[in-house]
């Protein structure tokens, strides 16, 4: 009876497919500009400005618990301060794969998110600067001028956990710590601004115009691009950094926040970000045209890919010190491609957007 | 020269299929049906992975019928058209367009026998094949000071010198292949002019099916497209065990979808075969390869642009067409009547062509790579 049944499923699943084949006209392919429009709307209510406001409440209980340390610089607070890094980790995360916009505005993307440091140039610019004390270097991070040695989430990791805990000693490093944390509340406020108001980026990328379709078709291309960034960020950068394949043991100091253990928090974060975006902002478009078993086949990957991270018993650059824990990674690695894989065909035949490495240039 | 490998000791592949080195010619399955034996049909590709963190990486790959690995070698740029040797012991992947290595391979140890540099003032075109005596390996190139199109011809036993090379034919050849006679090449010449990517004659561009003696490099017969399709620009072909030739073109201009398939058994005028608007449109105006079945009965296209792949039958009618995310990779399996088709995405594909039937290879090693313009199996 099972085999029947099977048989049975088998072929009504070939007798669907036959159909669609043969059904798919050219028309089918383009989808009207309001479609488009709707996605971007959906995005920007639902996953866009939800992930900036996280990303700036974020950044203001991180300044805030600097700005107590600064003011009460104990031991006690020291520690706090220490785990309140992870509003870093757990703001940053949400908008990492949402890379165009306003944070892309003055390079303050790139310098912030500037990881890993090959060749020690935070460390090295860290160690001159905490010599000099140069007070004219704050109104540079005040302004966005200055570099990623004093801009950056890596930076201010290594102030608060490896400079020997002259944050508490030293008042020009916590002041340091200070402006960096300053900046990055105020730039996190200027995003969400700019994604809010009516003549910012908001604007930009979703007009009210429906006559410009390419405007709109370039907003849902810019989402789709940041779905498969935050998987794209997980599997090479995140886990494929620290994993680094062509070195046997790893370089776990290759990881994301390395110092504080607080990778694992931002790998999450970028996951539940992506998973919003295809599974919560596509679902529409990749249910339509009959496709409600590839939307429910992404549901169970995404699932799956979960329990993965949920396998993962320390943060990544623990992990990437053991073979044990290099061998989790892999696999969770593995999983995230196959993931990302399986959304961006499912994405680039729903939305009809050539993305892929043939149609975009092909010969 | 030895062309066809007569004066030597053909190997029974050889004998069973004519000739050897035919684009997307499944020589090593016919051997196995003959014998009644399990086939160790391998595939190989170009590939690509986009890295976040900088530029994207290049790969030759292979995997066998289950979409396990093979190998896979690192590239210092995108290849593009791959060739394989007759006894298929060798396998080649060209430089894309304009590029300067071929990579040359031992296809059963998996290892790199050698890098061949284009010459000075040379770029390779992209494709290229073995001779049928398997002693020769063929490029289409351009060559930079007079603009023609070149077929270069290195001999593999003197250290891959060039020891002949022919100019004759026109503006920008790029997918060649050998007729079943083993003695002529049949060339997609895309007639246009390129200053590195950029096309620089589309008012003047004329794209022809070239045949020429490997011999003596005299042209047999060259056909041209019929003056209203002038700017469709013939750059992708597979020649049938029967010798009928089937080519896609790309469109080089926006102002309406064009018909860009078409087949070539003699005919004087080269005209792209009748089809819908519909099915125009659903091409969108780019090819990205084609090949035929093992039987030579059918014919994948590609038009990774649309995502859509569409099958023909060698008599010219149009048969179906179904979804592939940015599937460009076209290959025959063993089987007759079915396809490889790989994805820019991630992923492999198979589709049978009498049940309508497509099932994706359950391999990570194929779902995880973004597979390049060609596949060839063998």
């Amino acid at each position: 009876m099972k085999n029947k049944n099977n048989f049975f499923i088998k072929k009504i699943l070939i007798t669907v497919f036959c159909f669609y084949i043969n059904n798919a006209t050219a028309e089918d392919k383009y989808l009207d500009t309001k479609t488009y429009y709707d996605i971007n709307s959906k995005a920007l209510q639902e996953h866009i400005i939800p992930s900036y406001e996280k990303f700036s409440t974020n950044m203001i209980k991180w300044h805030n618990s600097v700005e107590k340390l600064c003011k009460n610089p104990t031991n006690t607070q020291l520690s706090q301060t220490k785990q309140d890094f992870k509003y870093i980790a757990m703001g940053f995360s949400s908008v990492m794969n949402i890379g165009f916009g306003s944070i892309t505005y003055f390079d303050t993307y790139k310098k912030i998110d500037f990881w890993p440091d090959k060749k020690s140039f935070i460390n090295r610019g860290l160690k001159k600067i905490l010599k000099n004390k140069d007070r004219k270097l704050f109104e540079k991070i005040r302004e966005g001028t200055a570099t990623p040695v004093v801009i950056s989430f890596n930076s201010s990791e290594r102030l608060l956990f490896k400079t020997n805990d002259s944050v508490i000693k030293d008042s020009y490093a916590c002041n340091l710590l200070l402006e960096q944390a300053n900046y990055f509340k105020k730039r996190a406020f200027d995003v969400l601004k700019d994604w809010k108001s009516s003549d910012g980026y908001r604007n930009i990328f979703l007009s009210d115009d429906l006559s410009d379709k390419d405007a709109h078709i370039y907003s849902t291309g810019e989402l789709y691009k940041a779905s498969m960034l935050g998987l794209q960020l997980i599997a090479d950068k995140m886990i494929g950094e620290p994993l680094s394949k062509q070195k046997k043991r790893g370089r776990p100091y290759f990881a994301q926040y390395p110092y504080s253990r607080t990778s694992k928090i931002a790998l999450q974060g970028v996951y539940d970000s992506s998973r919003n975006l295809i599974l919560n902002i596509f679902k529409d478009i990749i249910v339509s045209e009959n496709k409600q078993k590839n939307y429910t086949r992404l549901v169970k990957l995404f699932d799956k890919g979960q329990v993965y991270i949920d396998k993962l018993d320390a943060d990544i650059y623990t992990l990437a010190k053991t073979e044990q824990g290099r061998k989790k990674l892999e696999k969770l690695q593995n999983m995230i491609m196959l993931i990302r894989t399986v959304s961006l065909r499912e994405l680039n035949l729903a939305l009809n957007i050539p993305l892929g490495f043939n149609g975009l240039d092909g010969d | 020269m030895d062309w066809t490998g007569i004066n030597m000791l053909f190997t029974r592949r050889q004998i069973i299929q004519g000739i050897g080195g035919m684009a997307c010619f499944p020589f090593v399955s016919a051997f196995a049906e003959m014998n009644n034996v399990k086939t160790d049909r391998m595939y190989i590709s170009g590939a690509g992975f986009p890295v976040t963190s900088g530029k994207d990486e290049f790969f030759v790959s292979a995997f066998d019928g289950d979409g396990n690995e093979k190998f896979k070698h690192k590239l210092p740029a995108r290849g593009h058209g791959l060739a394989v040797s007759p006894d298929a012991k060798k396998c080649a992947i060209f430089a894309r367009r304009p590029g300067n290595f071929i990579y040359l391979l031992n296809s059963q140890k998996g290892l790199i026998e050698a890098v061949i540099k284009s010459k000075k003032n040379r770029v390779l075109y992209g494709h290229g094949e073995f001779s049928p005596s398997g002693n020769y390996l063929l490029s289409t190139e351009k060559d930079m000071e007079t603009g023609l199109g070149v077929v270069s011809i290195r001999d593999l036993r003197d250290n891959y010198k060039v020891i002949n090379q022919y100019d004759n034919f026109g503006i920008g050849p790029h997918e060649m292949a050998f007729m079943p006679d083993g003695k002529t090449i049949v060339i997609a010449v895309g007639g246009i002019q390129t200053k590195g990517r950029k096309k620089t004659n589309l008012d003047t561009m004329e794209s022809s099916l070239v045949y020429i003696d490997i011999q003596s490099g005299k042209i047999i017969d060259k056909f041209t497209l019929e003056k209203k399709y002038f700017q469709l620009s013939i750059r992708h072909l597979s020649v049938s065990k029967k010798g009928q030739v089937g080519a896609v073109m790309q469109y080089q201009n926006n102002d309406k979808y064009m018909p860009l398939v078409l087949t070539h058994d003699g005919e004087s005028v080269l005209k792209p075969l009748s089809t819908t608007d519909d099915i125009c449109k659903k091409m969108n105006n780019y090819c990205g390869s084609v090949c035929y079945d093992n039987t030579g009965t059918y014919l994948a296209t590609s038009s990774p642009r649309s995502s859509t792949i569409t099958i023909w039958s060698s008599s010219g009618e149009y048969i179906t067409s179904f979804d592939v995310a940015d599937g460009c990779g076209v290959s025959a399996t063993e089987k007759d009547y079915t396809f490889l088709i790989s994805s820019g995405i991630g992923g492999v594909f198979t589709y049978d062509v009498k049940n309508k039937t497509i099932e994706e290879l359950d391999s990570l090693f194929t779902i995880a790579q973004h597979w390049d313009n060609h596949l060839l199996g063998f």
